[in-house]
């Protein structure tokens, strides 16, 4: 390709001159700072590529620049910081070979799926937590944007820009460790609280007013709901410490299903809901590797959803359907309730969201069931999608791949 | 097809990966599908093919020469 223009090291001498305006895609900080180095209106290019030399040399956050052939062209002194290596020592080298990349099982990251060739192949910026391993062998956990490197409408490569976040990292488990700590303290007493406001309902301790009955009953709702909300806190936080793992065991995948059904069906009878489970399953079809708990605790939140956000007054159903395609058991859950709003479709499985129009339907709620419900589908090999149309209904399908869940430590973002 | 042309050059650096390769570049960079690549298109969709396969390999010369094969096909 003549005339292509070449990436280089900027050095901060010479008196070359270009026209070429960049066209980044990066943040607008990065970009606005880039724009300088080839700027069209620069009275004096050496003073021009000194100062955004110095720039990109300032900003806190390490970059990297890739040229066409891969190989890192730029990289600052945070990112020499955080990788704990000379500049001598990255500078012209092949980048996927000098800086493997890790996922947070410590596996490393294949050539295809590193971001960087993910943000060619597609144009677009590509963000997330990574791992780099460091000079030392240590992995350093990073917040990483890679985005392609244009200049008059071609790509001259990538660039990449990523931040240290290991103190982020040790707060966010300190806390976790605390609300792991606190949620199973928590659970002790509000057993011994249930237990005994049951032992209050039996008469043979002695029989209640109806009036202090139905005191009993509401210490005994909340009490659940209570535990109910304790107990999601203490699942999360395990989710985030790894504590939690995917033990597969053959399972009759439908049992399983009709299970949580039957389970809560007496909520669905007092919401006015029909429940309506259908499976096309064949028999030899039925036994699956499966976590029991995990997957049984998703069906449940699924549903209870469902139940939860449907419209009753009009016959109202939650229908609830397993099929086997040739890669995948899809369990769909749908309903004709309140539907999700078109703004919140996207934040649907972020902790503690919920959309505005669930709040004013049903104030209860901790904005934790789907993001559970992902994390712990995608943990096992397994996807999420849902369709929804505002006060029509929403369905929601989880899909587990035919070999099973799989087995790991469940991993968090 | 043209695509098809691309796809059996990139084939001998990207092994069975280069359809899906060279149609996810196709539709994000030309914003058209495959079996709609004309010869024009030729020159920037070999950009995109040379910047990603040199993140999947460090042989220079290979990426010099999938660049040059791409590029005689918009002769």
């Amino acid at each position: 390709m003549q005339n292509r223009p070449k990436l280089q090291r900027i050095k901060p001498t010479g008196t070359m001159k270009t026209k070429h305006p960049v066209k980044s895609k990066l943040n607008p900080a990065i970009g606005g700072m880039l724009k300088h180095i080839w700027h069209d209106d620069a009275p004096n290019l050496t003073e021009s590529i000194t100062v955004n030399h110095a720039l990109i040399s300032s900003i806190g956050e390490g970059l990297i620049i890739v040229n066409e052939y891969g190989e890192i062209s730029h990289i600052n002194q945070p990112a020499l910081d955080i990788l704990g290596y000379e500049r001598d020592e990255l500078q012209g080298k092949w980048l996927p070979q000098s800086l493997p990349l890790f996922d947070n099982g410590g596996k490393r990251v294949s050539l295809s799926e590193r971001p960087v060739l993910e943000a060619l192949l597609t144009g677009r910026t590509i963000t997330g937590a990574i791992n780099y391993k460091r000079k030392d062998g240590r992995l350093v956990p990073v917040h990483s944007t890679a985005s392609p490197f244009m200049l008059n409408n071609r790509p001259l490569g990538a660039i990449i820009i990523f931040r240290d976040v290991s103190k982020e990292m040790q707060i966010e488990r300190a806390k976790d460790e605390f609300v792991s700590l606190a949620s199973h303290q928590l659970r002790t007493p509000l057993t011994s609280i249930r237990f005994f406001t049951e032992l209050l309902k039996d008469p043979y301790y002695g029989k209640l007013s109806p009036k202090q009955m139905s005191y009993v009953d509401k210490i005994l709702f909340s009490t659940d709901r209570m535990i109910g909300l304790v107990t999601e806190l203490l699942n999360i936080s395990r989710l985030n410490l790894g504590q939690l793992e995917i033990k597969p065991i053959p399972t009759n995948i439908k049992n399983l299903i009709q299970n949580q059904v039957t389970e809560l069906l007496p909520n669905a009878k007092l919401a006015n809901i029909s429940l309506l489970f259908e499976s096309s399953l064949a028999k030899k079809d039925l036994l699956v590797p499966l976590d029991q708990t995990l997957l049984s605790q998703v069906v449940h939140n699924l549903i209870t959803n469902a139940i939860r956000y449907s419209q009753t007054g009009k016959a109202a159903q939650v229908k609830i359907n397993l099929i086997k395609t040739r890669k995948f058991y899809h369990i769909s859950v749908a309903d004709s309730g309140i539907g999700i709003p078109e703004a919140s479709k996207n934040k649907i499985y972020n902790r503690f969201y919920r959309a505005d129009n669930a709040v004013k339907f049903h104030s209860e709620g901790t904005g934790l069931g789907l993001y559970l419900v992902k994390v712990i589908v995608e943990s096992a090999g397994g996807k999420i999608k849902h369709k929804s149309v505002e006060n029509q209904g929403t369905t929601f399908t989880i899909s587990i791949p035919v070999e099973g869940m799989t087995a790991s430590p469940i991993e968090t973002e | 097809m043209l695509a098809q042309s691309v796809i059996v050059i990139t084939q001998e650096y990207l092994g069975p990966a280069s359809e899906r390769f060279i149609s996810r570049l196709i539709r994000f960079h030309l914003n058209k599908e495959p079996e709609q690549l004309l010869k024009k298109d030729i020159p920037k969709l070999t950009e995109w093919v040379k910047v990603s396969l040199g993140l999947l390999t460090d042989d220079k010369t290979l990426v010099d020469k999938c660049e040059q094969n791409l590029l005689a096909l918009a002769k």
